[in-house]
């Protein structure tokens, strides 16, 4: 009984909503500007993994691995302080200054 | 072509998936909303809804899914709170009329069986159309509509509109 009445009940119901247009254009813009934003986040990706797996394949092609140049020590011992200097520091590092240098600083 | 023929499904069925996602318990903003996000994203692959054996079949599910997942995402928005706020509601105050009642009926509904009857009684999808919009199997499209039909006939408001109390 209700069943034979419910598709007329509903479709009242309905009738009393009034609709405006379909905003087909606008809907037709937004997937237009969703499809080429869609578009450039594929192409920037593919360049990303390009350039990636490039700069893998290049940085280990044979003879590609640059010398390794030896860490930076410490510079040599100073060898011989001339006889009008004396060497003047601070911990482990030391100039050698002058007598004119060395009028200000205490012995 | 694609897009003239989007247009013209558009043109054909934007007042009934409007009014049917009024049915399903939306605002008449929130109706257009949901109908145009949905058409836009059957827009998106158009190829696919062409070569689909049901148009309509088709597009309900992607409006049902989104209705679905925009109800879910306002649930999981719920804060709990020592003070109810003042709750925004449908105004029923308009009158007793047959659309509220109607409408007040589909409210008691839970949302599977309301979502069947707009489906069966309202967009006039067949039984096999729905069990493929709903995703479950033909039997469970049956009993939720026996269920809804069931609780409709025995509905105050409805009773009352029928004129049997």
């Amino acid at each position: 009984m209700i069943e034979s009445h419910l598709t007329g009940l509903l479709e009242r119901a309905g009738e009393r909503t009034t609709v405006g247009p379909a905003p087909i254009e606008l809907m037709h813009a937004r997937v237009t500007r969703r499809r080429r934003r869609r578009a450039l986040v594929s192409v920037t990706a593919a360049v990303a993994a390009v350039a990636a797996v490039g700069g893998t394949a290049l940085a280990l092609r044979p003879g590609a691995s640059p010398e390794v140049s030896p860490p930076p020590v410490a510079s040599a011992s100073p060898g011989v302080v001339p006889a009008d200097m004396r060497l003047v520091g601070l911990g482990h590092a030391a100039i050698a200054a002058g007598p004119s240098a060395l009028s200000d600083v205490p012995s | 072509m694609s897009r003239d023929d989007f247009s013209e499904y558009v043109a054909a069925r934007w007042t009934g998936l409007v009014r049917s996602a009024v049915l399903l318990g939306c605002t008449h903003a929130e109706a257009e909303d949901l109908v145009q996000t949905a058409l836009e994203r059957c827009l998106m692959k158009w190829g696919k809804v062409q070569a689909a054996d049901d148009r309509d079949a088709y597009v309900h599910r992607v409006l049902i899914n989104m209705f679905i997942s925009g109800r879910r995402r306002r649930w999981t928005g719920e804060k709990p709170t020592a003070t109810l706020p003042e709750q925004v509601a449908a105004d029923h105050t308009a009158g007793i009329d047959d659309t509220d009642a109607v409408m007040r009926a589909l409210d008691r509904l839970p949302s599977d069986q309301r979502t069947a009857v707009v489906l069966r009684y309202y967009a006039h999808l067949s039984e096999h159309q729905m069990a493929s919009v709903l995703d479950v199997a033909a039997g469970t499209v049956k009993s939720r509509l026996s269920r809804a039909v069931t609780a409709l006939a025995q509905d105050p408001d409805l009773a009352e509109l029928r004129g049997t109390q």
